[in-house]
């Protein structure tokens, strides 16, 4: 990477010395204001009419423009919330300009890039988009500005702890979703064996967002496979235009009422620094640290497995011997006593009557752990950025960034997993000119001492003492107790008890040390899983609309490779071999207006190819109809499809309970001889043998139409809303599987757990589902600065056949309200925002398990104060205001309210 | 800030009500909830039961016997009215009790029971309690031989398995049997555990097999043919030692004196006129050498009786279960014995029949059957039914 970034750099040096040497120059300079609150204004973008030269104002509101331009000249000055300006300078005001802007509400006027990748009003562009802006992070109650996206209409979240939270769009939400696309300034931010993006924890520090846009639901088209709901693109602030120190202290408290945990602290420091050298050079660092005691995952409740349909049921560890809770972890390690006590009935006679009068099924589970007893109590998390732009030619930009995050959390997979010193780095060098630009990046991951809490306290149990010992003890325990007179449930409890004399307190030495030796043994002896696998991509982009005259062209094509690299842990590499996967994909895009102002029209294309899959081509065309200025109508058809994740392609894990999950690549089929020494479906034995054979995957598609309508009404009302379907086919789901383990044996031999092998493997589903949904918002302003906005949205899904597992996972209504003020009072100087957020019931399906998800009211809020001489804000906030827990999906944390106050300095 | 206030107070208002409605409109979270125990049967305990019942005036008598002196809160009484127990119940109702008093020697009033040492009074009760299931009628098995269950009477108190008394509940078409007492009601519910009331007091046996054969003047030779059984034979793995080992669980068909003279006598005979001794000779010497049970300990006549052959008979002649004479089937039924075939788990079996009470058992090379002269001495470990003809295998 240095060694890419060198070669231009090289290119453009001599160019740099010639410029200076040849240009008679002069220099303009000048400072901005806001004229309401007599507050400096940086990053503010001034230009010189006619041409692309141009600077912005610094931190400190000033301006300095060299030009070879002959005066006198006209200087442009515009700025998100501001009228725009023009300044003329002759020879007698070069220095010393004083600009005021005045200030105007920026409702609908925000230029979004995302929906055509080219820059358009937000108000006519073609799909649904949604947006937050500094200024809407700054004045937001959410705590971190990803939580933001929480109050965006028809977005879902999944938080499975503090800073692990997951949104999607239009449904099918899960922890670690694999349906959105993340893209941080040009790069995905998915962990490439993790499959899912972790732009919370690896990405850029609050105080470098320039924007986060959103595109709603089914979006591949341009930015690749994977955006089936939706693709979220976060753009951090260019050093160029954003300069100077800024800092964010914020403190909190969390856990008021004690019911998780005492009540503990929690932090968030950032920073970030941008300084301009020249007119050519600028860089910018920034850092984040959060740090917490986390949320707990605490659902008591008894779950039932029974493959994938599991369910809650009564019972608690002390009235069901089988109790397996939720978020209690080693319990699932269960066998049926009977078979116990026949092994102890042939060795003790006198029981063996006794026995025989017993249930032929009595399971019992081992005692298992709760989350707060096993996970790591303290997240952390610690992001880095930096990048270091240069402008090689006026039009010719290149960037070198990267960011690298470290972080101690939780997420809910097949299980909840304990992500500890998790550590991934993205680093990317581009090219930007007005009509193209050239980027290469890479993703390199580090798992750390990532585990599987449920595999690692299971195997903590056996580490202490074996079930082999545990239960013959709890067996002759249990005996002891009945035939002294003790009720079955007793007689349960008191074996309980003696089976686990000596059971290791949580939280003693010996617990922490047996702990850690577990989880430090990689899957399936320990709980922990290694991955170190990364991925490279590099893309291309180029607008042909200087050479294309008869519409706007756009063309660009990118090649990744994934290279899996899990030392046998995850995948089915070796130490030193991993495996490569590698994509390649292009696509066009044709926007034209058919009747200029009233009617345009935009189609695309993208052809992917992945070397396991067969090619695949997406197509989608939107409409944009304005009948009247400031009301737009947008219709649209596409399709997005993603490829089965490297974990579908390549997953090769024995987990415990004797079950292998498996690719679905032919290379594992073949391994295992699954074709030779063929396949069961697990689901219709024992009634019936049916053959599975093998099934060459495919994507996962949905063709989605859409229609909506944005207008802004009397420069104060702003409506949006939109209709929308999907159609989804090939869902990649997996499905349960067993080979005999002797390939001359009986068929009988499927129906004994000892003579069988048992596969959990993906394939496609050959169910066919649809959903449906709507949205609408309106933002209306009171005047004075006062805002009141409202959303409401829903998602629905049909034709679900009985038993299917759709994971759709969405409530089918939702809704937001809030009232907001940026600036009010003497110099606009005080804020406040209060939100409100509530959400149906709905049942949750996740790999961990499924349940009813109770439907909740949320409120955030905050107050503000900023000292304008000074620069700094003081804010006092609250997310969870009233401290009512709620949980968004089954078996993650509950979370409860977070009080916090904060203090920043130089927020642009 | 006034103006501010007044242009928006309705709004403020409106936001501060639309908050003040949301405190405390979420639901709980939901909690695991507890599985409640079976509803009982009753609301009223065994114990109070027994002491309400006119039936049971001595059961409650000898339970007050059994547990005077006793810490309260161990006591039987406190026992079988604890809430969170379940017991079986076999409970001898008061005709029960006077049919049993006199066996003990006692005449059948309810102070007879203040003769009785508290401590045997308690381990006689004991021996009529099962903990921890309610074992209905239905629960019992009709097949052959019966329930090997462990009553509340331990024997010997041992880490981690402490031995009880056994006990040995049966049913069949015509009724059920608790050891060889009849039951004559069953399963009256109560809210901690199920009765059965039965026709006598279950007596627990105080002595092993070997301490009742032993001593019986009719078995001497039947005691002699398990000594050189168990000549050569590891200490631990004799017959002495089975029928000595209160946790082995056993049927003993013991052919009296008599039964072994005969066959003796006939073996004798027939191995000395083999050998050419004329018959009136062979007869008088076989007679003589049989009439004492030192016959088995004749090293002259080792080659006749082998240990092997002894030990062949002995096994022919034991159950590994405990078959009272109620347990067995009036249809003719072949029952496993303890020999089996050398090489083979195939056990060798014995034909026995109940005909109306009267007890048969024929061995496979007997053209007779085997009487039961004496049925059911209870042992510690097992059952003594005394026979009158030795059973042969071949």
């Amino acid at each position: 990477m240095r060694r890419l970034f060198a070669y231009p750099l090289l290119c453009a040096i001599p160019m740099f010395f010639s410029l200076l040497c040849i240009a008679q120059s002069q220099t303009i300079k000048g400072s901005i204001k806001n004229g309401t609150t007599k507050e400096i204004l940086p990053a503010v973008s001034v230009v010189i009419k006619g041409t692309q030269e141009g600077t912005y104002s610094d931190d400190r509101g000033n301006f300095i423009i060299s030009t070879t331009k002959k005066l006198p000249l006209t200087l442009e000055i515009t700025a998100i919330g501001f009228e725009s300006k023009t300044v003329t300078v002759n020879s007698n005001s070069l220095v010393g300009i004083e600009v005021v802007l005045t200030q105007v509400s920026s409702l609908g006027q925000e230029v979004v890039v995302s929906a055509t990748r080219t820059p358009s009003r937000i108000l006519e562009s073609p799909v649904t988009i949604e947006r937050i802006s500094t200024a809407q992070i700054r004045n937001a109650p959410a705590v971190s500005y990803y939580d933001i996206l929480a109050s965006i209409k028809g977005v879902g979240m999944v938080t499975s702890s503090l800073i692990f939270s997951t949104p999607t769009t239009r449904g099918f939400n899960s922890s670690g979703n694999l349906r959105l696309n993340q893209i941080i300034d040009g790069m995905d931010n998915q962990a490439p064996g993790l499959n899912f993006a972790v732009g919370a924890i690896v990405g850029p520090s609050e105080l470098d967002v320039d924007n986060v846009e959103l595109l709603p639901g089914a979006s591949s088209s341009l930015y690749g496979p994977g955006g089936m709901n939706g693709t979220l693109l976060i753009t951090t602030k260019s050093p160029f235009k954003y300069q100077g120190l800024s800092f964010q202290v914020k403190t909190g408290l969390m856990h008021l009422d004690r019911s998780q945990r005492s009540i503990s602290p929690y932090f968030n420091w950032a920073v970030r620094y941008a300084q301009k050298v020249g007119n050519k050079f600028a860089y910018k660092i920034g850092a984040e640290l959060i740090q917490a005691k986390d949320w707990l995952g605490n659902d008591d409740r008894n779950y039932s497995r029974n493959g994938v349909l599991g369910k809650t049921i009564p019972g608690t560890r002390s009235t069901d011997p089988n109790y397996d809770g939720v978020n209690v972890y080693g319990d699932e390690t269960t066998t049926n006593l009977r078979n116990v006590l026949n092994a102890i009935g042939a060795q003790v006679p006198f029981w063996a009557g006794y026995i025989s009068t017993l249930p032929a099924n009595i399971p019992v589970s081992r005692t298992g752990y709760t989350e707060k007893e096993v996970a790591d109590p303290n997240t952390l998390n610690a992001k880095f950025t930096g990048a270091v732009h240069y402008k090689i030619t006026d039009k010719i930009e290149a960037v070198l960034a990267g960011h690298i995050g470290f972080g101690n959390t939780i997420y809910t997979g097949s299980d909840r997993y304990s992500l500890k010193d998790l550590k991934m780095a993205q680093i990317k060098f581009e090219l930007n000119s007005k009509n193209w630009n050239l980027r290469a990046y890479t993703t390199q991951e580090n798992s750390g001492a990532s585990h599987n809490l449920t595999i690692a306290t299971q195997l903590f149990n056996e580490a202490w003492k074996p079930s082999t010992s545990w239960y013959p003890d709890y067996a002759i325990a249990y005996m002891n107790a009945k035939i002294a007179g003790r009720t079955d449930i007793d007689a349960h409890n008191a074996a309980r008890t003696t089976a686990d004399v000596g059971r290791p307190v949580a939280g003693s030495q010996q617990f922490k040390s047996l702990y850690q030796q577990v989880r430090s043994v990689p899957i399936p002896q320990g709980g922990k899983f290694l991955d170190r696998s990364d991925l490279y991509h590099v893309e291309g982009q180029y607008n042909l609309t200087d050479v294309v005259k008869f519409a706007e062209v756009l063309v660009g094509a990118n090649f990744r490779r994934f290279v899996l690299n899990s030392q046998g842990t995850l995948f089915d590499d070796k130490k030193g071999s991993p495996i490569a996967i590698n994509e390649y994909g292009a696509y066009i895009q044709i926007q034209k207006d058919i009747v200029k102002d009233v009617l345009r029209i935009n189609a695309s294309g993208r052809y992917d190819k992945n070397q396991n899959f067969d090619g695949r081509f997406t197509p989608r065309v939107t409409l944009l109809i304005k009948p009247a200025k400031n009301h737009n109508i947008r219709l649209s058809y596409q399709q997005a499809y993603r490829f089965p994740s490297t974990q579908n392609q390549w997953i090769n894990l024995n987990v415990g309970g004797g079950a292998r999950l498996m690719g679905g690549v032919k290379e594992l089929w073949d391994k295992y001889s699954l074709t030779e020494n063929p396949a069961y479906a697990s689901e219709a034995l024992p009634s019936r043998f049916v053959v599975v054979p093998f099934t060459q995957l495919k994507p996962e598609v949905v063709t989605s139409y859409e229609i909506g309508y944005k207008a802004l009404i009397a420069k104060k009302i702003l409506v949006d809303a939109y209709f929308y379907n999907g159609n989804y086919e090939n869902f990649i789901s997996s499905r349960q599987i067993v080979q005999k383990a002797n390939p001359q044996g009986p068929n009988t031999d499927l129906f004994d757990a000892t003579k069988r092998l048992a596969y959990s493997i993906s394939v496609n589903s050959p169910t066919k589902v649809k959903t449906f949904g709507w949205g609408a918002s309106v933002e209306y302003l009171l005047g004075g600065g006062f805002s009141i906005n409202a959303n409401v949205s829903s998602d629905e899904i049909k034709d679900v056949p009985a038993n299917f597992q759709s994971f759709f996972n969405s409530p089918k209504y939702r809704t937001v309200a809030g009232i907001s003020n940026a600036g009010f009072g003497p110099k606009r100087a005080y804020g406040f925002n209060v939100l409100w957020r509530w959400q149906d019931s709905f049942f949750y399906q996740g790999t961990f398990g499924q349940g009813q998800v109770d439907a909740f009211h949320t409120v955030d809020a905050q107050v503000s104060y900023r000292w304008v001489p000074k620069k700094l804000m003081f804010k006092l906030g609250a997310t969870n205001l009233l401290n009512q827990y709620y949980r968004n999906a089954h078996g993650n944390a509950t979370i409860g309210g977070l009080y916090y106050f904060s203090l920043a300095y130089n927020l642009q | 800030m006034k103006t501010f206030l007044k242009t928006y107070k309705s709004h403020l208002l409106i936001a501060i009500a639309c908050g003040g409605i949301l405190v405390g409109c979420n639901k709980d979270l939901p909690k695991a909830t507890a599985i409640a125990p079976p509803t009982p049967p009753s609301t009223v305990s065994i114990a109070q039961a027994v002491t309400t019942s006119p039936n049971f005036t001595f059961l409650a008598a000898a339970i007050t016997r059994a547990d005077s002196g006793v810490a309260a809160g161990s006591r039987l009484a406190d026992l079988l009215n604890n809430p969170n127990s379940t017991y079986t119940v076999f409970a001898p109702d008061d005709d029960a009790m006077k049919l049993s008093l006199p066996a003990l020697g006692l005449p059948p009033v309810i102070g007879a029971f203040n003769f009785i040492p508290v401590a045997q009074m308690r381990s006689i009760l004991q021996y009529h309690i099962v903990g921890g299931e309610r074992l209905t009628a239905d629960r019992i098995p009709t097949t052959f031989p019966n329930l090997y269950l462990q009553s509340s009477l331990i024997l010997a108190a041992s880490v981690p398995i402490s031995p009880r008394m056994s006990m040995f509940p049966s049913r069949r078409a015509t009724g059920a049997w608790v050891n060889t007492i009849p039951i004559k009601a069953t399963d009256a519910q109560f809210s901690n555990g199920v009765v059965h009331t039965v026709a006598a007091v279950l007596l627990p046996p105080s002595q092993v097999i070997a301490q009742i054969t032993a001593p019986n003047p009719d078995l001497t030779y039947f005691m002699a043919a398990i000594a050189r059984a168990d000549s050569g034979i590891a200490v631990n793995s004799r017959f002495i030692d089975a029928i000595s080992n209160g946790l082995a669980n056993l049927t003993v068909f013991a052919p009296n004196n008599a039964a072994f003279q005969a066959l003796l006598t006939g073996a004798i005979y027939q191995a000395l006129v083999g050998q050419g001794v004329p018959p009136a000779t062979a007869l008088a010497q076989a007679q003589a050498l049989a009439s004492t049970p030192a016959v088995f300990s004749n090293p002259a006549l080792f080659p006749v009786l082998t240990a092997q052959t002894v030990r062949g008979i002995i096994a022919y002649h034991l159950l590994g279960v405990r078959a009272f004479s109620v347990n067995i089937p009036a249809t003719t039924t072949p029952v496993n014995t303890l020999l089996s075939l050398p090489g083979t788990t195939t056990a060798l079996t014995v034909a026995a029949t109940n005909t109306s009470g009267a007890v048969t058992v024929k061995g496979n090379a007997n053209a007779t059957a085997s009487k039961v002269t004496i049925a059911n001495t209870h042992a510690v470990n097992g059952v003594i039914h005394i026979i009158d003809q030795v059973m042969l295998p071949f």
